[in-house]
Protein backbone atom coordinates (compact mmCIF):
# COMPACT_ATOMS: atom_id res chain seq x y z
CA UNK A 1 0.00 0.00 0.00
CA UNK A 2 2.67 2.40 1.11
CA UNK A 3 5.02 1.23 -1.62
CA UNK A 4 2.36 1.81 -4.24
CA UNK A 5 1.79 5.36 -3.01
CA UNK A 6 5.50 6.07 -3.17
CA UNK A 7 5.70 4.75 -6.69
CA UNK A 8 2.69 6.85 -7.69
CA UNK A 9 4.26 9.91 -6.14
CA UNK A 10 7.51 9.22 -7.91
CA UNK A 11 5.75 8.90 -11.24
CA UNK A 12 3.95 12.16 -10.62
CA UNK A 13 7.23 13.82 -9.78
CA UNK A 14 8.86 12.45 -12.91
CA UNK A 15 6.06 13.72 -15.12
CA UNK A 16 6.19 17.13 -13.46
CA UNK A 17 9.92 17.25 -14.08
CA UNK A 18 9.35 16.26 -17.68
CA UNK A 19 6.79 18.95 -18.25
CA UNK A 20 9.08 21.46 -16.60
CA UNK A 21 11.83 20.45 -18.97
CA UNK A 22 9.50 20.92 -21.94
CA UNK A 23 8.59 24.40 -20.74
CA UNK A 24 12.25 25.23 -20.26
CA UNK A 25 13.31 24.05 -23.65
CA UNK A 26 10.48 25.80 -25.39
CA UNK A 27 11.48 28.97 -23.59
CA UNK A 28 15.10 28.70 -24.56
CA UNK A 29 14.09 27.81 -28.07
CA UNK A 30 12.03 30.93 -28.21
CA UNK A 31 14.94 32.97 -26.95
CA UNK A 32 17.30 31.78 -29.62
CA UNK A 33 14.96 31.58 -32.59
CA UNK A 34 14.83 34.86 -34.34
CA UNK A 35 11.47 35.29 -35.91
CA UNK A 36 10.87 38.52 -37.69
CA UNK A 37 8.39 39.77 -35.08
CA UNK A 38 11.06 39.52 -32.36
CA UNK A 39 13.30 42.09 -33.95
CA UNK A 40 12.12 45.63 -34.42
CA UNK A 41 14.72 47.10 -36.76
CA UNK A 42 12.90 50.38 -37.09
CA UNK A 43 13.10 51.18 -33.39
CA UNK A 44 16.45 49.43 -32.90
CA UNK A 45 14.96 46.96 -30.43
CA UNK A 46 15.62 43.26 -30.30
CA UNK A 47 12.81 41.76 -28.23
CA UNK A 48 14.75 38.56 -27.66
CA UNK A 49 16.62 40.39 -24.93
CA UNK A 50 13.64 42.01 -23.29
CA UNK A 51 13.92 40.33 -19.90
CA UNK A 52 17.64 40.96 -19.57
CA UNK A 53 17.68 44.53 -20.73
CA UNK A 54 18.68 47.18 -18.24
CA UNK A 55 17.33 50.61 -18.90
CA UNK A 56 19.51 53.36 -17.54
CA UNK A 57 18.53 56.98 -17.54
CA UNK A 58 20.89 59.83 -17.12
CA UNK A 59 19.63 62.14 -14.43
CA UNK A 60 22.32 64.76 -14.70
CA UNK A 61 22.23 67.54 -17.25
CA UNK A 62 18.82 66.66 -18.57
CA UNK A 63 17.69 69.48 -20.78
CA UNK A 64 14.05 68.82 -19.91
CA UNK A 65 13.94 69.58 -16.23
CA UNK A 66 10.45 70.58 -15.25
CA UNK A 67 11.61 72.96 -12.51
CA UNK A 68 13.67 75.04 -14.84
CA UNK A 69 10.87 75.29 -17.29
CA UNK A 70 8.50 76.56 -14.63
CA UNK A 71 11.01 79.10 -13.40
CA UNK A 72 11.54 80.32 -16.89
CA UNK A 73 7.84 80.56 -17.56
CA UNK A 74 7.02 82.50 -14.40
CA UNK A 75 9.90 84.92 -14.73
CA UNK A 76 9.11 88.42 -15.97
CA UNK A 77 11.21 87.78 -19.06
CA UNK A 78 8.75 85.26 -20.43
CA UNK A 79 8.00 87.37 -23.44
CA UNK A 80 11.60 87.40 -24.57
CA UNK A 81 12.45 85.36 -27.62
CA UNK A 82 12.30 81.68 -26.86
CA UNK A 83 15.74 80.84 -28.21
CA UNK A 84 17.03 80.02 -24.77
CA UNK A 85 13.96 78.16 -23.65
CA UNK A 86 14.52 75.67 -26.46
CA UNK A 87 17.45 74.53 -24.44
CA UNK A 88 15.22 73.48 -21.59
CA UNK A 89 12.15 72.28 -23.40
CA UNK A 90 12.09 68.66 -24.47
CA UNK A 91 10.68 67.75 -27.83
CA UNK A 92 8.57 64.67 -27.05
CA UNK A 93 9.47 63.05 -30.36
CA UNK A 94 13.18 63.41 -29.70
CA UNK A 95 15.59 61.96 -27.15
CA UNK A 96 17.01 63.84 -24.20
CA UNK A 97 20.70 62.98 -24.05
CA UNK A 98 23.07 65.79 -25.10
CA UNK A 99 25.19 65.56 -28.24
CA UNK A 100 28.77 64.59 -27.43
CA UNK A 101 31.25 67.12 -28.79
CA UNK A 102 34.08 66.77 -26.29
CA UNK A 103 36.33 64.12 -27.82
CA UNK A 104 39.45 65.90 -26.55
CA UNK A 105 38.37 64.94 -23.04
CA UNK A 106 37.66 61.34 -23.91
CA UNK A 107 36.21 59.26 -26.73
CA UNK A 108 33.58 56.50 -26.70
CA UNK A 109 34.93 52.95 -26.75
CA UNK A 110 34.73 51.52 -30.27
CA UNK A 111 32.52 48.38 -30.32
CA UNK A 112 35.23 46.56 -32.27
CA UNK A 113 37.66 47.26 -29.43
CA UNK A 114 35.18 46.03 -26.85
CA UNK A 115 34.74 42.86 -28.89
CA UNK A 116 38.44 42.05 -28.51
CA UNK A 117 38.48 43.02 -24.84
CA UNK A 118 35.54 40.78 -23.90
CA UNK A 119 37.70 37.68 -24.47
CA UNK A 120 40.00 38.80 -21.68
CA UNK A 121 37.19 39.57 -19.28
CA UNK A 122 35.65 36.11 -19.80
CA UNK A 123 37.96 33.22 -20.72
CA UNK A 124 41.51 34.47 -21.14
CA UNK A 125 42.34 35.62 -17.63
CA UNK A 126 45.93 34.47 -17.26
CA UNK A 127 48.61 36.70 -15.79
CA UNK A 128 50.73 37.68 -18.79
CA UNK A 129 53.87 37.46 -16.66
CA UNK A 130 53.20 33.84 -15.65
CA UNK A 131 55.80 31.86 -17.51
CA UNK A 132 54.90 28.38 -16.33
CA UNK A 133 51.54 27.68 -17.96
CA UNK A 134 49.51 28.28 -21.08
CA UNK A 135 47.15 30.76 -19.38
CA UNK A 136 50.09 33.11 -19.07
CA UNK A 137 51.50 32.34 -22.49
CA UNK A 138 48.31 33.08 -24.38
CA UNK A 139 47.79 36.50 -22.79
CA UNK A 140 51.49 37.30 -23.10
CA UNK A 141 51.42 36.59 -26.85
CA UNK A 142 48.50 38.94 -27.30
CA UNK A 143 50.14 41.67 -25.23
CA UNK A 144 53.25 41.53 -27.39
CA UNK A 145 51.02 41.65 -30.46
CA UNK A 146 49.29 44.75 -29.11
CA UNK A 147 52.66 46.34 -28.37
CA UNK A 148 53.59 45.82 -32.00
CA UNK A 149 50.34 47.40 -33.24
CA UNK A 150 50.92 50.44 -31.02
CA UNK A 151 54.55 50.80 -32.10
CA UNK A 152 53.69 50.51 -35.81
CA UNK A 153 51.72 53.77 -35.83
CA UNK A 154 54.76 55.82 -34.84
CA UNK A 155 57.39 53.76 -36.64
CA UNK A 156 58.92 52.50 -33.40
CA UNK A 157 60.28 49.15 -32.29
CA UNK A 158 57.77 47.22 -30.08
CA UNK A 159 60.44 46.93 -27.37
CA UNK A 160 60.43 50.72 -27.02
CA UNK A 161 56.79 50.86 -25.83
CA UNK A 162 56.26 50.93 -22.06
CA UNK A 163 52.68 50.51 -20.85
CA UNK A 164 51.52 52.90 -18.14
CA UNK A 165 48.17 53.86 -16.64
CA UNK A 166 47.70 56.80 -18.99
CA UNK A 167 49.31 59.85 -20.52
CA UNK A 168 49.56 61.62 -17.15
CA UNK A 169 51.69 58.83 -15.75
CA UNK A 170 53.71 58.70 -18.97
CA UNK A 171 54.42 62.43 -18.76
CA UNK A 172 55.42 62.15 -15.11
CA UNK A 173 57.63 59.14 -15.79
CA UNK A 174 59.34 60.89 -18.69
CA UNK A 175 59.95 64.22 -16.99
CA UNK A 176 60.73 63.05 -13.46
CA UNK A 177 62.51 59.93 -14.69
CA UNK A 178 64.91 61.85 -16.95
CA UNK A 179 65.41 64.60 -14.39
CA UNK A 180 66.19 62.18 -11.56
CA UNK A 181 68.56 60.10 -13.69
CA UNK A 182 70.56 62.88 -15.30
CA UNK A 183 70.07 65.58 -12.68
CA UNK A 184 71.63 63.58 -9.89
CA UNK A 185 74.53 61.97 -11.73
CA UNK A 186 77.64 62.56 -9.67
CA UNK A 187 79.99 62.43 -12.65
CA UNK A 188 80.29 65.30 -15.11
CA UNK A 189 78.04 68.32 -15.33
CA UNK A 190 74.84 68.20 -13.34
CA UNK A 191 72.07 68.51 -15.92
CA UNK A 192 69.29 70.13 -13.97
CA UNK A 193 67.53 72.32 -16.51
CA UNK A 194 64.23 71.47 -18.23
CA UNK A 195 62.50 73.41 -21.02
CA UNK A 196 58.78 73.23 -21.66
CA UNK A 197 56.08 75.59 -22.94
CA UNK A 198 53.32 77.43 -21.12
CA UNK A 199 50.56 75.85 -23.23
CA UNK A 200 51.37 72.28 -22.11
CA UNK A 201 48.85 70.06 -20.39
CA UNK A 202 48.51 70.56 -16.63
CA UNK A 203 50.31 67.32 -15.80
CA UNK A 204 53.49 68.42 -17.60
CA UNK A 205 53.36 71.83 -15.92
CA UNK A 206 52.73 70.33 -12.48
CA UNK A 207 55.43 67.67 -12.88
CA UNK A 208 57.90 70.41 -13.80
CA UNK A 209 56.70 72.51 -10.88
CA UNK A 210 57.32 69.70 -8.43
CA UNK A 211 60.86 69.33 -9.81
CA UNK A 212 61.40 73.04 -9.28
CA UNK A 213 60.83 72.46 -5.58
CA UNK A 214 63.60 69.87 -5.72
CA UNK A 215 66.06 72.40 -7.10
CA UNK A 216 65.64 72.01 -10.84
CA UNK A 217 65.58 74.96 -13.14
CA UNK A 218 62.51 75.14 -15.41
CA UNK A 219 62.09 77.39 -18.45
CA UNK A 220 58.56 77.94 -19.71
CA UNK A 221 58.77 78.98 -23.35
CA UNK A 222 56.27 81.55 -24.55
CA UNK A 223 54.25 80.77 -27.66
CA UNK A 224 53.22 83.26 -30.33
CA UNK A 225 49.64 84.45 -30.81
CA UNK A 226 48.94 81.39 -32.98
CA UNK A 227 50.16 78.98 -30.33
CA UNK A 228 53.40 77.95 -32.04
CA UNK A 229 56.79 77.68 -30.39
CA UNK A 230 59.55 79.95 -31.70
CA UNK A 231 62.52 77.74 -32.63
CA UNK A 232 65.03 80.58 -32.24
CA UNK A 233 63.90 81.18 -28.69
CA UNK A 234 64.09 77.47 -27.93
CA UNK A 235 67.62 77.33 -29.28
CA UNK A 236 68.66 80.31 -27.14
CA UNK A 237 67.42 78.64 -23.99
CA UNK A 238 69.18 75.30 -24.51
CA UNK A 239 72.38 75.25 -22.47
CA UNK A 240 74.85 72.55 -21.44
CA UNK A 241 72.82 72.07 -18.28
CA UNK A 242 69.62 71.25 -20.18
CA UNK A 243 68.59 67.60 -19.98
CA UNK A 244 65.09 67.64 -21.45
CA UNK A 245 62.82 69.59 -23.77
CA UNK A 246 59.14 68.74 -23.45
CA UNK A 247 56.75 70.08 -26.10
CA UNK A 248 53.36 68.65 -26.95
CA UNK A 249 52.32 67.46 -30.40
CA UNK A 250 48.71 68.64 -30.67
CA UNK A 251 47.40 71.11 -28.11
CA UNK A 252 44.40 69.76 -26.23
CA UNK A 253 42.58 73.10 -26.10
CA UNK A 254 43.27 74.79 -29.42
CA UNK A 255 44.38 71.89 -31.62
CA UNK A 256 47.58 73.58 -32.79
CA UNK A 257 50.17 71.17 -34.22
CA UNK A 258 53.78 72.04 -33.34
CA UNK A 259 56.57 71.54 -35.81
CA UNK A 260 57.85 68.38 -34.10
CA UNK A 261 60.39 67.59 -36.79
CA UNK A 262 62.19 70.91 -36.52
CA UNK A 263 62.16 70.78 -32.72
CA UNK A 264 63.42 67.17 -32.74
CA UNK A 265 66.28 67.99 -35.09
CA UNK A 266 67.28 70.99 -33.00
CA UNK A 267 67.29 68.93 -29.80
CA UNK A 268 69.27 66.11 -31.41
CA UNK A 269 71.88 68.57 -32.69
CA UNK A 270 72.23 70.00 -29.18
CA UNK A 271 72.28 66.50 -27.61
CA UNK A 272 69.23 67.17 -25.47
CA UNK A 273 66.44 64.65 -25.02
CA UNK A 274 63.13 65.56 -26.62
CA UNK A 275 59.90 64.46 -24.98
CA UNK A 276 56.55 65.03 -26.67
CA UNK A 277 53.12 64.67 -25.11
CA UNK A 278 51.24 63.16 -28.06
CA UNK A 279 48.06 62.10 -26.26
CA UNK A 280 45.98 64.20 -28.68
CA UNK A 281 48.20 63.63 -31.70
CA UNK A 282 48.79 59.87 -31.67
CA UNK A 283 47.02 58.19 -34.58
CA UNK A 284 45.46 61.46 -35.72
CA UNK A 285 48.39 63.21 -37.37
CA UNK A 286 51.29 61.39 -39.06
CA UNK A 287 54.08 60.81 -36.53
CA UNK A 288 57.33 58.98 -37.04
CA UNK A 289 59.77 58.90 -34.14
CA UNK A 290 62.79 58.27 -36.38
CA UNK A 291 61.90 61.02 -38.80
CA UNK A 292 60.98 63.53 -36.08
CA UNK A 293 63.81 62.47 -33.75
CA UNK A 294 61.53 62.11 -30.75
CA UNK A 295 63.18 60.40 -27.76
CA UNK A 296 60.18 60.00 -25.48
CA UNK A 297 56.50 60.15 -26.34
CA UNK A 298 53.40 59.93 -24.17
CA UNK A 299 50.37 58.15 -25.62
CA UNK A 300 46.88 57.68 -24.25
CA UNK A 301 44.41 54.95 -25.18
CA UNK A 302 41.12 56.65 -24.38
CA UNK A 303 41.73 59.44 -26.88
CA UNK A 304 41.78 56.94 -29.76
CA UNK A 305 38.50 55.12 -28.96
CA UNK A 306 40.31 52.65 -26.71
CA UNK A 307 39.69 51.75 -23.06
CA UNK A 308 40.33 54.21 -20.24
CA UNK A 309 43.04 53.47 -17.71
CA UNK A 310 45.91 52.68 -20.02
CA UNK A 311 48.52 54.62 -21.92
CA UNK A 312 52.06 54.17 -23.06
CA UNK A 313 55.44 55.85 -23.05
CA UNK A 314 57.74 55.46 -26.00
CA UNK A 315 61.35 55.33 -24.75
CA UNK A 316 64.07 55.30 -27.41
CA UNK A 317 66.63 52.49 -27.29
CA UNK A 318 69.19 53.74 -29.83
CA UNK A 319 70.67 56.11 -28.72
CA UNK A 320 69.61 54.83 -25.37
CA UNK A 321 67.48 57.04 -23.13
CA UNK A 322 67.80 56.14 -19.47
CA UNK A 323 65.13 56.82 -16.89
CA UNK A 324 64.76 56.52 -13.17
CA UNK A 325 61.52 54.52 -12.57
CA UNK A 326 58.82 56.05 -10.38
CA UNK A 327 57.25 52.70 -9.49
CA UNK A 328 59.49 49.92 -8.20
CA UNK A 329 58.50 46.27 -8.09
CA UNK A 330 58.72 43.07 -10.10
CA UNK A 331 60.66 44.65 -12.93
CA UNK A 332 58.05 44.43 -15.67
CA UNK A 333 58.23 46.71 -18.70
CA UNK A 334 62.04 46.92 -18.92
CA UNK A 335 62.10 47.70 -15.20
CA UNK A 336 60.65 51.14 -15.91
CA UNK A 337 57.09 50.49 -14.80
CA UNK A 338 56.57 47.51 -12.51
CA UNK A 339 53.16 45.99 -11.92
CA UNK A 340 51.06 43.35 -13.66
CA UNK A 341 49.76 44.46 -17.04
CA UNK A 342 46.04 44.29 -17.67
CA UNK A 343 45.53 42.10 -20.76
CA UNK A 344 42.02 43.42 -21.58
CA UNK A 345 43.20 47.03 -21.49
CA UNK A 346 46.42 46.37 -23.37
CA UNK A 347 44.69 44.33 -26.07
CA UNK A 348 41.93 46.96 -26.35
CA UNK A 349 44.59 49.65 -26.70
CA UNK A 350 46.32 47.62 -29.42
CA UNK A 351 43.10 47.07 -31.34
CA UNK A 352 42.23 50.78 -31.03
CA UNK A 353 45.66 51.62 -32.46
CA UNK A 354 45.19 49.14 -35.32
CA UNK A 355 41.80 50.69 -36.12
CA UNK A 356 43.33 54.18 -36.15
CA UNK A 357 45.62 52.96 -38.93
CA UNK A 358 42.90 51.07 -40.82
CA UNK A 359 40.38 53.92 -40.61
CA UNK A 360 42.86 56.76 -40.97
CA UNK A 361 41.80 57.98 -44.40
CA UNK A 362 38.08 57.65 -43.79
CA UNK A 363 38.34 59.32 -40.37
CA UNK A 364 40.40 62.24 -41.61
CA UNK A 365 38.04 62.80 -44.54
CA UNK A 366 34.97 62.69 -42.28
CA UNK A 367 36.40 64.87 -39.51
CA UNK A 368 37.81 67.47 -41.91
CA UNK A 369 34.48 67.74 -43.70
CA UNK A 370 32.51 68.27 -40.48
CA UNK A 371 35.14 70.59 -39.03
CA UNK A 372 35.12 72.81 -42.13
CA UNK A 373 31.35 73.01 -42.00
CA UNK A 374 31.35 73.91 -38.30
CA UNK A 375 34.13 76.51 -38.54
CA UNK A 376 32.65 78.17 -41.61
CA UNK A 377 29.22 78.48 -40.03
CA UNK A 378 30.45 79.67 -36.63
CA UNK A 379 32.74 82.30 -38.12
CA UNK A 380 29.76 83.69 -40.04
CA UNK A 381 28.37 84.89 -36.71
CA UNK A 382 29.52 88.45 -35.97
CA UNK A 383 32.56 88.99 -33.73
CA UNK A 384 33.71 85.41 -33.52
CA UNK A 385 37.25 84.22 -34.01
CA UNK A 386 39.08 80.93 -34.34
CA UNK A 387 41.81 80.41 -31.75
CA UNK A 388 45.12 78.91 -32.76
CA UNK A 389 46.99 78.79 -36.03
CA UNK A 390 44.55 78.31 -38.93
CA UNK A 391 47.05 76.29 -40.98
CA UNK A 392 48.95 74.19 -38.46
CA UNK A 393 46.02 72.55 -36.76
CA UNK A 394 44.28 69.27 -36.15
CA UNK A 395 40.79 69.65 -37.61
CA UNK A 396 39.07 67.58 -34.91
CA UNK A 397 39.66 70.34 -32.34
CA UNK A 398 37.95 73.66 -32.98
CA UNK A 399 38.27 76.47 -30.44
CA UNK A 400 36.14 79.53 -31.12
CA UNK A 401 35.78 82.76 -29.13
CA UNK A 402 32.40 84.47 -29.03
CA UNK A 403 33.00 88.07 -28.03
CA UNK A 404 30.49 89.72 -25.65
CA UNK A 405 29.19 86.36 -24.47
CA UNK A 406 30.23 84.79 -21.21
CA UNK A 407 31.59 81.33 -22.09
CA UNK A 408 30.17 79.59 -19.05
CA UNK A 409 26.73 81.11 -19.59
CA UNK A 410 26.79 79.94 -23.20
CA UNK A 411 27.66 76.46 -21.93
CA UNK A 412 24.72 76.67 -19.55
CA UNK A 413 22.47 77.67 -22.44
CA UNK A 414 23.85 74.79 -24.45
CA UNK A 415 22.98 72.02 -22.07
CA UNK A 416 21.82 69.86 -24.96
CA UNK A 417 25.38 69.77 -26.28
CA UNK A 418 28.27 68.31 -24.28
CA UNK A 419 30.99 70.91 -24.71
CA UNK A 420 33.79 72.35 -22.69
CA UNK A 421 35.55 75.67 -22.52
CA UNK A 422 38.92 74.01 -22.08
CA UNK A 423 40.52 70.90 -20.72
CA UNK A 424 38.41 68.71 -18.45
CA UNK A 425 40.91 69.07 -15.60
CA UNK A 426 40.37 72.82 -15.40
CA UNK A 427 36.66 72.89 -16.28
CA UNK A 428 35.66 73.02 -12.61
CA UNK A 429 37.39 76.35 -12.07
CA UNK A 430 35.94 79.57 -13.38
CA UNK A 431 39.31 81.02 -14.30
CA UNK A 432 39.91 81.70 -17.98
CA UNK A 433 41.92 79.10 -19.83
CA UNK A 434 45.65 79.48 -19.21
CA UNK A 435 46.32 78.27 -22.76
CA UNK A 436 44.33 81.12 -24.28
CA UNK A 437 45.91 83.59 -21.89
CA UNK A 438 49.29 82.31 -23.07
CA UNK A 439 48.32 83.19 -26.63
CA UNK A 440 47.89 86.77 -25.47
CA UNK A 441 44.09 86.80 -25.66
CA UNK A 442 42.55 89.33 -23.32
CA UNK A 443 40.72 87.93 -20.34
CA UNK A 444 37.23 88.62 -21.66
CA UNK A 445 37.90 86.78 -24.91
CA UNK A 446 39.59 83.91 -23.09
CA UNK A 447 36.46 83.64 -20.96
CA UNK A 448 34.16 83.47 -23.94
CA UNK A 449 35.77 80.63 -25.85
CA UNK A 450 34.41 77.15 -26.39
CA UNK A 451 36.12 74.01 -27.62
CA UNK A 452 34.35 71.70 -30.07
CA UNK A 453 35.71 68.19 -30.49
CA UNK A 454 34.80 66.20 -33.58
CA UNK A 455 35.57 62.51 -33.79
CA UNK A 456 34.95 59.28 -35.65
CA UNK A 457 31.42 58.89 -34.30
CA UNK A 458 30.21 62.47 -34.76
CA UNK A 459 27.51 62.75 -37.43
CA UNK A 460 26.63 65.54 -39.81
CA UNK A 461 23.16 65.76 -38.28
CA UNK A 462 24.71 66.54 -34.91
CA UNK A 463 26.90 69.28 -36.38
CA UNK A 464 23.86 70.85 -38.08
CA UNK A 465 22.01 70.83 -34.76
CA UNK A 466 24.93 72.45 -32.95
CA UNK A 467 25.38 75.16 -35.57
CA UNK A 468 21.70 76.07 -35.35
CA UNK A 469 21.67 76.01 -31.55
CA UNK A 470 24.80 78.14 -31.19
CA UNK A 471 23.73 80.72 -33.76
CA UNK A 472 20.37 81.20 -32.04
CA UNK A 473 21.64 81.30 -28.49
CA UNK A 474 24.66 83.52 -29.07
CA UNK A 475 22.32 86.03 -30.64
CA UNK A 476 19.93 85.73 -27.70
CA UNK A 477 22.61 86.13 -25.04
CA UNK A 478 24.05 89.13 -26.85
CA UNK A 479 20.66 90.80 -26.98
CA UNK A 480 20.60 90.68 -23.19
CA UNK A 481 24.15 91.96 -22.87
CA UNK A 482 24.68 95.71 -22.24
CA UNK A 483 28.24 95.33 -23.51
CA UNK A 484 26.98 94.18 -26.90
CA UNK A 485 24.69 97.20 -27.02
CA UNK A 486 27.61 99.52 -26.28
CA UNK A 487 29.71 97.77 -28.91
CA UNK A 488 26.92 98.18 -31.46
CA UNK A 489 26.78 101.88 -30.68
CA UNK A 490 30.46 102.06 -31.52
CA UNK A 491 31.85 102.52 -28.00
CA UNK A 492 35.28 101.01 -27.46
CA UNK A 493 34.87 99.00 -24.27
CA UNK A 494 38.50 99.42 -23.28
CA UNK A 495 38.03 103.16 -22.91
CA UNK A 496 35.23 102.83 -20.36
CA UNK A 497 36.15 103.37 -16.75
CA UNK A 498 34.07 101.00 -14.65
CA UNK A 499 33.10 102.25 -11.23
CA UNK A 500 33.01 99.78 -8.40
CA UNK A 501 30.04 99.48 -6.08
CA UNK B 1 42.16 26.51 -42.02
CA UNK B 2 44.62 24.97 -44.41
CA UNK B 3 44.94 26.21 -47.95
CA UNK B 4 43.40 23.14 -49.56
CA UNK B 5 40.17 23.59 -47.65
CA UNK B 6 40.20 27.29 -48.35
CA UNK B 7 40.59 26.86 -52.08
CA UNK B 8 37.88 24.20 -52.05
CA UNK B 9 35.59 26.67 -50.34
CA UNK B 10 36.48 29.33 -52.85
CA UNK B 11 35.64 27.17 -55.82
CA UNK B 12 32.48 25.78 -54.28
CA UNK B 13 31.21 29.18 -53.30
CA UNK B 14 31.24 31.36 -56.36
CA UNK B 15 30.81 34.99 -55.57
CA UNK B 16 27.62 36.31 -57.08
CA UNK B 17 25.91 39.66 -57.12
CA UNK B 18 23.07 38.08 -55.20
CA UNK B 19 25.27 36.86 -52.35
CA UNK B 20 26.85 40.30 -52.08
CA UNK B 21 23.52 42.08 -51.86
CA UNK B 22 22.15 39.61 -49.34
CA UNK B 23 25.23 40.12 -47.16
CA UNK B 24 24.76 43.86 -47.55
CA UNK B 25 21.11 43.58 -46.50
CA UNK B 26 22.10 41.45 -43.53
CA UNK B 27 24.62 44.10 -42.47
CA UNK B 28 22.14 46.95 -42.73
CA UNK B 29 19.54 45.03 -40.72
CA UNK B 30 21.97 44.12 -37.97
CA UNK B 31 23.45 47.60 -37.77
CA UNK B 32 19.92 48.92 -37.14
CA UNK B 33 20.01 47.00 -33.86
CA UNK B 34 22.71 49.21 -32.35
CA UNK B 35 20.85 51.21 -29.73
CA UNK B 36 23.61 53.81 -29.72
CA UNK B 37 22.87 56.42 -32.37
CA UNK B 38 26.51 57.27 -33.08
CA UNK B 39 27.58 53.65 -33.52
CA UNK B 40 24.60 52.98 -35.76
CA UNK B 41 25.34 55.92 -38.02
CA UNK B 42 29.06 55.21 -38.08
CA UNK B 43 28.75 51.55 -39.06
CA UNK B 44 26.11 52.36 -41.64
CA UNK B 45 28.54 54.83 -43.19
CA UNK B 46 31.47 52.44 -42.94
CA UNK B 47 29.78 49.41 -44.46
CA UNK B 48 28.12 51.40 -47.22
CA UNK B 49 31.65 52.36 -48.17
CA UNK B 50 32.91 48.79 -47.89
CA UNK B 51 30.12 47.44 -50.08
CA UNK B 52 30.65 50.11 -52.69
CA UNK B 53 34.25 48.98 -52.83
CA UNK B 54 33.29 45.31 -52.96
CA UNK B 55 30.79 45.90 -55.73
CA UNK B 56 33.43 47.75 -57.72
CA UNK B 57 35.90 44.91 -57.17
CA UNK B 58 33.28 42.38 -58.24
CA UNK B 59 32.34 44.35 -61.34
CA UNK B 60 35.96 44.58 -62.47
CA UNK B 61 36.64 40.90 -61.67
CA UNK B 62 39.25 41.88 -59.11
CA UNK B 63 40.85 38.86 -57.42
CA UNK B 64 40.54 40.66 -54.07
CA UNK B 65 36.77 40.49 -54.22
CA UNK B 66 36.47 36.98 -52.74
CA UNK B 67 38.86 37.79 -49.87
CA UNK B 68 37.07 41.01 -49.18
CA UNK B 69 33.76 39.15 -49.17
CA UNK B 70 35.08 36.59 -46.70
CA UNK B 71 36.46 39.29 -44.45
CA UNK B 72 33.09 41.04 -44.43
CA UNK B 73 31.33 37.75 -43.64
CA UNK B 74 33.65 37.37 -40.66
CA UNK B 75 33.08 40.95 -39.48
CA UNK B 76 29.31 40.47 -39.56
CA UNK B 77 29.71 38.14 -36.57
CA UNK B 78 31.42 40.93 -34.68
CA UNK B 79 28.57 43.30 -35.52
CA UNK B 80 26.02 40.73 -34.33
CA UNK B 81 27.85 40.22 -31.03
CA UNK B 82 28.17 43.94 -30.42
CA UNK B 83 24.52 44.66 -31.21
CA UNK B 84 23.60 42.08 -28.56
CA UNK B 85 25.74 43.91 -26.00
CA UNK B 86 24.20 47.19 -27.11
CA UNK B 87 20.74 45.71 -26.59
CA UNK B 88 21.63 44.62 -23.07
CA UNK B 89 22.63 48.07 -21.89
CA UNK B 90 20.29 50.69 -23.15
CA UNK B 91 20.55 54.42 -22.51
CA UNK B 92 18.40 57.40 -23.35
CA UNK B 93 18.21 58.56 -26.94
CA UNK B 94 20.20 61.53 -28.16
CA UNK B 95 18.52 64.86 -28.70
CA UNK B 96 18.92 64.57 -32.48
CA UNK B 97 17.28 61.14 -32.61
CA UNK B 98 13.68 60.42 -33.53
CA UNK B 99 12.15 58.35 -30.78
Amino acid sequence: MLGKAIIKKAIGFESAKLSLRIVCSSNTLKAYQSTSSDVDYKHHIDHRFDDSRMVTHTKLQKPSEANNEENLESSPSQNIATALSHAYRADPTRGTRPIYLDVQATTPLDPRVLDKMMNYYTGLYGNPHSNTHSYGWETNTEIEHAREQIANIIGANPKEIIFTSGATESNNLAIKGIAKFYGSSSSGIKKNHIITTNTEHKCVLEASKSLKDEGFEITYLKVDSNGLVDLKELENHISEKTCLVSIMGVNNEIGVVQNLKAIGELCRSKKVYFHSDCAQAYGKIPINVEDMKIDLMSISSHKIYGPKGIGALYVRRRPRVRLHPIISGGGQERNLRSGTLSPPLVVGFGEAARLMAVEREADIEHITKLSKKLVDSLLKIEETSLNGDPNHRYHGCVNVSFAFVEGESLLMALRDVALSSGSACTSASLEPSYVLSALGKDEALAHSSIRFGIGRFTTEEEIDYVIKAITERVEFLREMSPLWELHKEGVDLNTIEWSGH
Amino acid sequence: MNTAVKSALNTSKQLSQQSISSLNASYMNNIQLFTNYNFREYFKRKYQREFEKLNKEFATNDSNAINHYEQLTEELRLIKRQTIINQLYKFDELIVEQK
